[in-house]
């Protein structure tokens, strides 16, 4: 154990990126790229990853064109476009699913522009439940949740990343290893607690227990260990605390990380259902997700309503993700790799 | 469960449902159990007119919400005292958030619960028996419920479970598809013989590429199950210590079933039955019978442009028995207001509660003197369902109910896609049962 702690501590973990070809001549362990959290407790007790073998991105991209000759671009372009349909296919068939009459929903052979269209499905969704209402509660659930979760996070990667301090590594290991417990197992003692502490029924039930997220924290460590030192003495010559150097430095050079991080976070808690089922008892305070499930009933789903409101829930996780798009990307992208 | 393999190992996200279930199941028992031990003395104020509050879960949703939410103002204006939260909890998820919520200590005073699943939370101690509260109601009238049902309300001889609506089907059709193939209505004279040949006749369809299947019905414990009392078989032996599934009686029907759906092709298969949708399949005439519940009839008044009817199940060589099962009240075992609950469950499963319900048009009533009544048989299309309430045969039912059905849905599913053998399937299930009930 003891070993593991302290290189986990010194070695700056080396991912490889997500379109890294796996078996590439300098790669020695098959990892998941995706995987990053697990990696790193992975790679720190490895620790035999030489920094600045692997060939960056866009090398990597050009040594396969020049491998394919001119067939490269055109098979390049054909995987991506591949890659695109089978993300966008589903979202558009829900969108042509909404616009349907009922009967049309399971048509064969499937059609996909709505003939009749029946638009009336979007009002006709909101005004059976309350859904304005369900949507203001989860921005307000959400909203709270990623901005208290992203401070924390920062707060919490900069202490692991700068503090020296009896079992720091072992508090990072024990905060990791929280990721691999599963959530149902999690449930009902939260529940015994939430209902100790008063809070069912109440959004802080929903927002509290999720603030401390150690995937959050273990990414902005990582970004937060590549800042160089010395930026941060020059911010100390200054003057700067380390809230000033937290919040005035680390962060902005992690805006890639951080609005990675923040995107994840908003998916997350938008899209949670189980805790605010288990939590949520008062239909006024019901989520978007839990009024989504209540479209299915027991012996009939009426699935051309549920499209058309799951289409509405899904505007703002749409919205946030163009917004950061780029950030998102190169944050996944770059955790880790940076020096 | 589409794509569940033989012997059903748990890869299927599906599986992790029930084992959530039996894990919060078992936390909930020993958890109640430490409940019952501590709370005991704080009961007292009980039977006072004091301010009382009862928490009521439900997955009603939609119109039913609105009559549920209307008969609970009506029961709060008749008992000033006491004030009712009604919780909502969406259908699919029901069961095992309400099971994670007992398992941390929080009872609801009143459930609502499937037939299925009350007797698994009985047997941890979160409902009780409500037999001596409903005799003791003069109002209330036990008797008028249907019968067959009502029977498998009782849990080690004890009524725990107060039907809201009878569940069961009968043969729905569409009329223009008989007319143009010139063949007569089906009626209370049809027989398995003339189901399966009527079948034959209406499936329309060249090669592989079938446009028009005769029947609709599928892999469930309803129109799969239902050949199988007609047979005279069972499901669980007499005392439900283990399978009955490979008895002749049992096997003959399953696999009169999988003829049609094998041999004629006049009934689609559970792939094509995922694409074309259960109930979609009949209202967006992809077939010419299929055997439904009374919870179509709405759906079909308001979409379809077709014509249909309804008539009882065709008779098997036993009985022409459809299965009975539904939704019901329930009572919390440690309520601390078990008179005021009951009340609420007096009040919403009166003949004037559940009469409002029936007014939807969704349900039949579990009350005889209202299946029976002049407004519920005014509908045509609803007489089938008076008709077929005289026969029924109650689900069989046991506490492990998840464990066995998933057995049993997973091993057939393959019998029907023609992968195995009914026999050896089967087998395997009784198999499984008598390790499941056994236990």
């Amino acid at each position: 154990m003891s070993s593991t702690e302290t290189s986990t501590g010194d070695t700056p973990a080396h991912e490889p990126s997500p379109h890294a070809p796996q078996g590439a001549g300098s790669q020695r362990h098959l990892v998941q790229p995706l995987r990053v959290a697990a990696d790193g407790v992975h790679h720190a007790s490895g620790a035999e990853r030489v920094a600045g073998m692997e060939p960056p991105p866009q090398a990597r991209v050009s040594h396969m064109q020049r491998h394919l000759g001119w067939m490269g671009k055109p098979l390049y372009y054909a995987t991506l476009i591949f890659g695109a349909a089978m993300m966008v296919v589903p979202f558009l068939w829900m969108f042509s699913t909404s616009l349907k009459v009922e009967s049309d929903v399971f048509q064969f052979p499937p059609e996909w522009l709505p003939d009749p269209a029946r638009p009336e499905n979007y009002p006709d969704a909101l005004t059976i439940a309350p859904f304005a209402r369900y949507l203001a509660n989860s921005a307000f659930v959400t909203i709270t949740d990623t901005v208290f979760s992203l401070t924390v996070c920062a707060m919490a990667g900069y202490a692991f990343a700068r503090f020296h301090f009896r079992f720091r590594n072992t508090i990072f290991i024990a905060v990791l290893a929280t990721m691999m417990v599963p959530v149902h197992v999690e449930l009902i003692p939260q529940f015994i607690l939430m209902r100790g502490l008063g809070w069912i029924d109440t959004f802080q039930a929903l927002i509290v227990p999720s603030i401390f997220w150690p995937f959050g924290i273990f990414l902005l460590r990582q970004f937060f260990m590549t800042v160089p030192k010395e930026l941060e003495d020059a911010a100390r010559m200054d003057g700067a605390g380390h809230l000033r150097i937290l919040f005035g430095l680390m962060v902005p050079l992690s805006l890639p990380a951080m609005a990675a991080l923040g995107i994840f976070k908003f998916m997350f808690t938008w899209n949670s259902l189980i805790a605010p089922l288990i939590f949520l008892t008062s239909r006024e305070k019901f989520t978007v997700t839990l009024g989504l499930a209540t479209f299915q009933g027991q012996y009939e789903t009426q699935w051309a309503l549920l499209m058309a409101a799951t289409v509405v829930a899904l505007v703002p996780i749409i919205t946030v993700f163009l917004i950061g798009q780029r950030y998102f990307i190169q944050g996944v992208a770059l955790s880790g790799l940076k020096r | 469960m589409r794509y569940h393999t033989r012997g059903g190992t748990a890869t299927s996200p599906r599986t992790t449902r029930p084992a959530m279930a039996r894990a919060a199941a078992l936390v909930a028992g020993s958890v109640l159990l430490l409940a019952a031990c501590g709370d005991g003395d704080d009961g007292a104020g009980s039977g006072s007119d004091g301010p009382v509050n009862l928490v009521f879960t439900s997955w009603f949703a939609d119109q039913e919400l609105e009559v549920a939410d209307e008969l609970i103002a009506e029961f709060e204006e008749e008992n000033p005292h006491i004030t009712v939260d009604h919780q909502i909890i969406p259908w699919d998820d029901y069961s095992t958030t309400l099971q994670t919520r007992i398992a941390g200590g929080e009872v609801p005073d009143v459930m609502f619960l499937s037939q299925l699943w009350y007797q698994g939370f009985a047997d941890i101690g979160a409902i009780g028996e409500i037999g001596s509260a409903a005799s003791s109601d003069a109002e209330f009238d036990l008797d008028d419920f249907n019968p067959d049902l009502l029977d498998s309300g009782y849990y080690k001889d004890e009524l725990h479970w107060i039907p809201y609506g009878i569940d069961m089907q009968v043969l729905f059709y569409n009329a223009d598809m008989f007319d143009e193939a010139g063949l007569d209505y089906p009626d209370e004279s049809w027989t398995w013989e003339d189901l399966r040949s009527a079948a034959d006749e209406l499936t329309v369809g060249d090669g592989d590429r079938v446009e028009q299947y005769g029947l609709i019905a599928q892999n469930d414990f309803g129109s799969g199950w239902n050949w199988i009392w007609q047979n005279g078989g069972q499901v669980l032996n007499d005392d439900a210590t283990g399978g009955a599934m490979s008895s002749p009686e049992t096997r003959e029907a399953l696999s009169f079933f999988n003829e049609m759906i094998n041999e004629d092709g006049s009934v689609p298969g559970p792939d094509v039955i995922s694409d074309l949708g259960y109930t979609t399949a009949f209202t967006g005439e992809n077939a010419a019978m299929g055997i439904y519940g009374h919870y179509l009839i709405p759906t079909l008044e308001d979409e379809a442009d077709f014509e249909w009817g309804t008539t009882v199940l065709p008779a098997g060589p036993v009985s022409r028995d459809s299965f009975a099962s539904g939704a019901g009240y329930t009572m919390s075992a440690q309520t601390e207001h078990p008179e005021e609950a009951w009340a609420l469950i007096s009040h919403m499963a009166s003949a004037d509660g559940m009469s409002q319900f029936m007014e939807l048009g969704s349900i039949t009533p579990s009350r005889t003197s209202l299946y029976e009544s002049e407004e519920f048989v005014s509908r045509e299309a609803s007489e089938a369902f008076t008709a077929q309430a005289e026969h029924l045969t109650p689900l069989p039912i046991a506490p492990e109910w998840n464990e066995y059905y998933d057995t049993i849905q997973s091993e057939l599913e393959a019998v029907y896609r023609g992968d195995v053998e009914l026999e050896e399937a089967t087998s395997v299930i009784d198999e499984r049962i008598g390790e499941i009930l056994g236990e």
